[in-house]
């Protein structure tokens, strides 16, 4: 799972690599293990990171988080897909994990709005419905029903909706 | 109070200066009234004041402005005394008069003092004839024979410019004698071409100075005690945000000299008041008087962390006539203190003022730390008023360890939501320069580019960016919310 995040200006990604039993991110490729995520919410916060404790001040604004730490202020906004300072045009549906195409929901030239159900894909015994990460028209998808795939293969490619938003 | 001529103080002033007095008042067994416009009503300074008022005006501070609304409100409340504070009507003679003709106290200087001092040139020649140093300069003229041989006196290097002008135009910097008479010709040239005026005026230049002031606090009957100097050297667009108490790297000899030049001002004008006298002081020791400041310094609690001393208090004493707090010889100097005063600016982008909500804050505590301020979490900063939203005062044996814990203190302390000078304020106080003691007005210009925020190393950056992801409600729903395998996969099959 992969998120993109604007601190101080430069977009950054970070990646959930494992969640049990301890919590390894991924920062822009570089591995960390956080031991103790810390409290849900604002203020005075205490983490674990590689076996250092990290002191954090944190607050949710309206205009994204403000953190402060080791004497130095930041500002972070969570970019959803298809926003953010390079705005990417198209957007990529890849596997989660390895699996199989169960169904394709959708075909080339579809207009969807963000959310609708693109494919469903088995894994491990479990179905899961991918949608679409943002409105647009979907270019190409790459994969036919009970096909298999591994992780991180391209499914289906989205293209930016003539007017919409992710145009400008 | 018993034997007190007032009991009832209006504080004609808001956020930490109204906080810092109302503590005052507080502590001596006065009421305090506050004045409030509609929209800080719920403001910190409402909260602590005895009672208070609601005033009215076009804008916030035109409210605070308003002089017959400010008596009115005294009147109708039954107070008997005004503390100004600092900004506003403090300085306003038309105020203090208004104040005294309404039959109540001015807890500050008479009328005709703060206009003595309020204009520039009446207050230079007042200093001028008792004794205080003023910059050496030539009056204005246009015969430039006269002129030259008068300059030549004062000494190099010298500020030449256009007696009528402004921008820069007929100015310039004259480091010898040689150079002087084409300087003011030029100068006289120029002058008449621009302003159609060509008297030219000069001034000796200081280069690299220093701003010195002393702290003086007078009874009205021409006894004056003076609280030692501070220095104020480290300012941005001419405003001081970093100011200590004593001056740093000055010599005993030029301390007292200074000391006693504030002294002997405030004796000639028989002030009343805490009041502040500024000089410019050159590298080679010499010293000019700038202005006084007839009223409460922003930066008085450093003064007061030295020498224990309550200056507030010590302003209400005096007004109500009970005479100055101790001798001369009582009034110690124990250690360092330093002020950094905390702005809602961005000083990475020219110190433009900022707005926004105070989302989160969190105040250091420590026996020697004291935080001034007005601030609540979830209050809005506007740019209703002055930028400054508090201000953080340390204590500490000597100057290096007062910068060690105000540097601590700074990196403590957290108002989130709203851009502040914090990690600047630190950055200025860890820089060399400063730590040396190597300071003088143009300081923070030309140590810019070592003030910049250093760049971050992959492991503080990651490190800020997990923290950040992990405040963010979507990424912990991804970790925490349902058993990891659910979480990415939608449901069962069988």
């Amino acid at each position: 799972m992969s998120f993109r995040i604007l601190l101080d200006g430069v977009e950054r990604q970070v990646d959930i690599l494992q969640r049990r039993p301890h919590l390894v991110l991924s920062v822009d490729g570089r591995t960390h293990v956080v031991e103790d995520a810390g409290p849900d919410g604002d203020g005075l916060i205490d983490l674990t990171v590689a076996g250092q404790s990290v002191t954090v001040a944190r607050a949710d604004g309206t205009e994204g988080q403000s953190l402060r730490i080791a004497g130095r202020t930041h500002h972070a906004t969570l970019l959803v897909e298809g926003e953010g300072p390079d705005d990417a045009a198209e957007a990529e549906i890849r596997a989660p994990m390895p699996g199989a195409v169960v169904e394709i929901h959708v075909a080339a030239g579809a207009i969807v709005d963000r959310g609708a159900a693109l494919v469903t894909m088995e894994s491990m015994k479990l179905q899961t419905v991918l949608g679409a990460p943002r409105d647009g028209v979907v270019a190409e998808v790459h994969v036919t029903e009970g096909q298999t795939f591994d992780k991180d293969q391209l499914l289906v490619s989205l293209e930016a909706r003539e007017g919409t938003d992710a145009d400008a | 109070m018993k034997d007190y001529p007032f009991t009832r103080i209006l504080v004609a002033n808001r956020g930490e200066i109204a906080c810092r007095v109302i503590r005052a008042i507080r502590e001596m067994g006065l009421t305090s009234i506050a004045v409030h416009h509609a929209v800080e009503a719920s403001a910190r300074h409402v909260r602590e004041a005895d009672e208070a008022v609601e005033i009215t005006g076009d804008t916030p501070v035109a409210a605070h402005l308003d002089i017959p609304q400010l008596i009115a409100v005294a009147s109708t409340t039954g107070a008997q005394a005004i503390h100004p504070g600092y900004g506003f009507v403090s300085e306003n003679a038309g105020f203090a008069r208004a104040v005294a003709e309404a039959g109540l106290v001015f807890i500050g200087p008479d009328a005709d003092t703060i206009a003595l001092m309020g204009d520039k040139i009446s207050a230079r020649t007042f200093a001028e004839a008792h004794g205080v140093p003023v910059a050496p300069s030539v009056l204005p003229t246009d015969d430039l024979d006269a002129f030259a041989e008068a300059a030549a006196q004062i000494g190099f290097p010298l500020l030449i410019k256009a007696s009528a002008g402004g921008g820069g135009k007929g100015m310039s910097i004259v480091r010898e004698a040689s150079s002087l008479r084409d300087a003011a010709r030029l100068a006289a040239s120029e002058a008449k071409r621009y302003f159609g005026d060509g008297r030219v005026y000069a001034e000796l230049y200081v280069e690299r100075p220093r701003h010195i002031e002393v702290q003086v606090l007078g009874d009205g009957q021409g006894r004056v005690l003076h609280l030692h100097e501070r220095e104020c050297s480290v300012q941005r667009r001419f405003q001081k945000i970093v100011e200590e108490a004593p001056s740093s790297n000055l010599s005993p000899d030029v301390a007292a000299e200074i000391c006693a030049s504030a002294v002997r001002l405030a004796e000639a004008a028989k002030y009343r008041n805490a009041g502040t006298v500024e000089f410019i002081l050159g590298q080679d020791g010499r010293f000019f008087f700038l202005e006084m400041n007839t009223r409460l310094q922003v930066e008085h609690p450093v003064t007061e962390m030295i020498t224990g001393i309550d200056l507030v208090k010590a302003q209400i004493d005096v007004a109500a006539g009970r005479g100055l707090p101790c001798p001369q010889g009582e009034i110690g100097r124990n250690g360092h203190s330093i002020e950094c005063r905390i702005c809602a600016e961005n000083a990475d982008q020219d110190f433009r003022p900022e707005t926004g909500r105070i989302d989160f804050l969190h105040v250091p505590e420590a026996p020697w730390l004291r935080f001034e301020h007005a601030l609540d979490q979830g209050q809005r900063v506007t740019a209703d008023f002055d930028p400054m939203l508090a201000k953080l005062v340390v204590h500490g044996a000597d100057r290096a360890q007062a910068i060690d814990r105000a540097i601590g203190a700074l990196g403590e302390l957290s108002i989130l939501g709203v851009t502040t000078n914090v990690d600047y304020l630190a950055r200025v106080l860890d820089n060399a320069a400063f730590r040396a003691a190597d300071i003088h007005t143009g300081f923070l210009q030309e140590q810019a580019e070592a003030l910049l925020p250093p760049p971050m190393d992959d492991a503080a950056t990651d490190r800020a960016l997990i923290a950040a992801a992990l405040g963010f409600r979507d990424f912990r729903r991804m970790i925490f919310d349902v058993p990891p395998l659910q979480a990415a996969i939608g449901y069962w099959r069988n």
